[in-house]
């Protein structure tokens, strides 16, 4: 990623294990603190969402590997969660509705048979810019 | 005062503080990873015979839904025996988890113990 530019990509790939899920806060947090725009309040609601995603992954997943797709544009940060698992979604979930919460844009695509991804995005706010300084 | 060390770098601390009040004192990470050894002390307080409870939240850097799941759950028990939960926070990110999740509704959230313990005499 470039932290001049404050664009670019980052990928990530875990094993499906809850073990795991503290190394995805620690990057999305880290990255998310290179982006001047972000509040300290959006970098805790953008870790928080994305474990709560990777979570939900795990606990579907069947173990299986999960990636992790973060992109950084100019105007917001994606993060994309796909797992492997049954793929069968449950809106009720606490962590989902966490997530649909925090974040701006969340959509979830099922994968018939082949697990889902879960799409969710943060808009910079240029306002923060500098506010972390 | 018995320290409870649970796995990762969670850690549930108990001790009485009143005749019939506990004080749960959790610290570290609560995730899907950490929460099931919270579960574990939590429920062992309260096979003890622990109803009435303050679970602290002060060393608690952060929580997800998981770790909230176990504080319901934990809050379902104690109110089969007539008991309750109050929780201690001051974290900001983590008292908006409360609020968002609806969870202040249904736990007394408290500045201090000794805020909570008045409300839970």
């Amino acid at each position: 990623m470039s932290s001049e530019s404050e664009q670019g990509r980052l990928f990530l790939r875990i094993p499906g294990k809850p073990e795991y899920v503290s190394l995805v806060r620690l990057t999305i947090s880290g990255l998310a603190s290179r982006v001047n725009d972000l509040s300290y309040e959006d970098i805790e609601d953008l870790k928080l969402a994305v474990a709560e995603a990777c979570s939900r992954a795990i606990l579907h997943g069947n173990g299986e590997e999960i990636s992790i797709e973060c992109q950084v544009s100019d105007h917001s940060v994606t993060v994309s969660i796909q797992d492997q698992g049954t793929g069968e979604e449950e809106e009720d979930d606490m962590g989902i509705f966490l997530i649909r919460s925090l974040m701006e844009e969340v959509t979830i695509k099922t994968l018939a048979g082949k697990g889902s991804i879960l799409l969710m995005s943060k808009k910079r706010n240029h306002e923060h810019r500098n506010q972390r300084s | 005062m018995d320290a409870k060390e649970t796995g990762a770098d969670v850690k549930v601390t108990s001790r009485q503080i009143s005749p019939n009040v506990w004080m749960a004192e959790l610290t570290g990470e609560i995730d899907v990873y950490t929460s099931p050894k919270i579960k574990e002390g939590i429920t062992e307080l309260i096979e003890k015979g622990v109803y009435n409870l303050i679970i602290s939240l002060e060393g608690v850097r952060y929580i997800d839904s998981t770790g909230l799941g176990v504080l319901i759950g934990a809050l379902k028990k104690v109110r089969e025996h007539n008991g309750t939960i109050g929780i201690v926070c001051n974290n900001p990110q983590i008292k908006k988890i409360f609020s968002i999740t609806g969870l202040v509704k249904i736990f007394g959230i408290y500045k201090d113990e000794q805020e909570a313990l008045k409300s839970l005499a």
